[in-house]
């Protein structure tokens, strides 16, 4: 009830054109619609642009006036039709010539309330599981994912072999993924 | 090369999904993926799973990145008064009649606001050549165009001889010619400026292999991007030549000169700064990766 509160409040402070309010909001939600915009487009390198695009939307339209029932099932519905638009325009984007993308078809329609707790669910997961990795792992993983580094400039970094760095990601990634796939899918 | 079994392919697929597979892994799992639903499944997955962690370790810098963008909404430009203050009123007063007159005749269009949206860059790695400067909006055309690249290894014995009796950087030898292209595109409705070179600018080749002899130089004989900025009409694309395997950051340069034959993929990481010309406060850092592109080292001869 205190969230739901202190969303309101937030939202009541965006209709009157504050932005610091509205980056709380957004800091709030900014992981669960990425990842629903992940489900959707299947492109990581799109979807922070996706989201940007997402809570600016949003935010011009509180400036304006509009005033959401449900905060969140709105947000959701705003993701979902910028996907939908990016995957009816065939977006201008690049891609790997040798791997074409998969591109997803829009969902007929949208259970924003269910996204939002698959998303969390699924985010929930992840930091559970990042949280019990021991520090080395944590480690490359920022270096690999935050600082965007590949596995030889890590290994130059830290002084490691190549081939340990990759065997160490590698079975990271594999305990993230099972951790995270409800069906724990396996090559069999 | 031998088949992969599904247990083997398994230990590979997750780092297949990041772009860390060696080329051999890489091949070997693709060909075992155009048969096994199974495990383009779980590379499916990895990729989402992958997706998750950019999103969780990026969060930080993207929520300041929405926060910048939210400012620059909420804060309007204010720019300095072309006339005098004291003609002030009298220009508002013409700029009224010419709303007005405008409506009438139909130039309303003219005032509509403009987009708001952020700078938005796409690239492309190509082999230079014949490819059709479209290749970075036509899968078609990019896939004819990302051919594979050759060039000639060096002796290492040799060149690290010839390095350590180079008194300054300008006389160390070139790193080899890669005929190579990046294409910007601006897929916007405005024309973009991109920064070239000079503070803020990287361009990182990546080639995987560690047999790379690199050399740093902040004064040398060859430099990828001179420091420029580059104008890009709205659906138009630039082609840049590369020319020479080297990476750059601002002024300083780094050369690459592999020493052992072989068949390598080439990424490049481009890292620039892009402003809308009529927008200054559009003005936005970009990071891009582009390729692989496959480079063929051969034997020094």
């Amino acid at each position: 009830m205190d969230t739901l509160q202190g969303e309101t409040d937030l939202i009541e402070r965006t209709l009157r054109g504050d932005a610091e309010a509205f980056q709380l909001l957004a800091g709030r939600y900014y992981r669960p619609v990425g990842a629903f915009l992940l489900k959707r487009v299947g492109r990581a390198d799109l979807v922070e642009d996706l989201v940007q695009e997402t809570f600016l939307e949003a935010f011009r339209a509180l400036r304006e006036g509009r005033r959401p029932e449900h905060f969140s099932s709105w947000l959701f519905g705003i993701a979902h039709n910028r996907a939908g638009r990016w995957l009816r325009k065939r977006r201008l984007v690049l891609f790997d010539p040798a791997d074409p993308p998969v591109t997803p078809a829009v969902p007929p329609e949208l259970t924003a309330r269910a996204e939002l707790e698959e998303q969390q669910h699924r985010l929930a997961a992840l930091d559970e599981s990042l949280a019990s990795l021991p520090d080395e792992l944590r480690q490359l993983l920022e270096m690999k994912h935050r600082r965007g580094l590949t596995c030889e400039q890590i290994a130059r970094e830290l002084g490691r072999p190549v081939g340990t760095v990759k065997s160490l990601l590698s079975r990271t990634y594999r305990l993230l993924r099972e951790r995270l796939t409800p069906h724990g899918s396996e090559a069999t | 090369m031998k088949a992969l079994s599904c247990e083997q392919a398994g230990l590979l697929l997750d780092l297949f999904a990041a772009g860390e597979c060696d080329p051999a892994d890489e091949k070997a799992v693709r060909t075992h993926l155009g048969a096994c639903p199974t495990c383009r499944q779980t590379v499916e997955e990895s990729r989402q799973m992958l997706g998750l962690l950019d999103l969780t370790f990026r969060s930080d810098a993207a929520l300041a990145r929405l926060s910048h963008a939210l400012r620059s909404q909420t804060k309007p430009q204010r720019r300095p008064p072309l006339v005098h203050p004291f003609i002030q009123p009298l220009g508002a007063v013409a700029a009224l009649l010419l709303v007005a007159f405008g409506l009438v005749i139909g130039l309303a269009p003219v005032f509509r606001s403009e987009s708001r949206d952020q700078p938005v860059l796409q690239l492309a790695l190509v082999t230079g050549g014949p490819a059709p400067p479209d290749a970075v909006r036509d899968k078609k055309a990019l896939a004819d165009a990302a051919k594979i690249v050759t060039l000639e290894a060096r002796n290492k014995a040799v060149l690290e001889k010839q390095l350590a009796s180079a008194v300054t950087a300008d006389r160390w030898p070139l790193p080899p010619r890669v005929h190579l292209e990046l294409v910007l595109h601006n897929p916007g409705r405005t024309p973009l400026e991109v920064q070239l070179g000079g503070p803020g600018f990287a361009l990182e080749l990546e080639l995987s292999t560690a047999t790379v002899i690199r050399r740093t130089s902040p004064k040398p004989a060859f430099v990828p991007f001179p420091e420029r900025t580059l104008t890009i009409a709205p659906g138009d694309s630039a082609r840049l030549p590369i020319e020479r395997l080297a990476s750059q950051t601002g002024n300083r340069v780094e050369y690459l000169y592999p020493t052992e034959p072989g068949k390598y993929a080439l990424r490049v990481r481009l890292s620039t700064v892009a402003t809308h010309p009529d927008r200054p406060s559009s003005r936005r850092a970009i990071t891009l990766t582009a390729g692989p592109v496959k480079v063929a080292v051969h034997p020094p001869r």
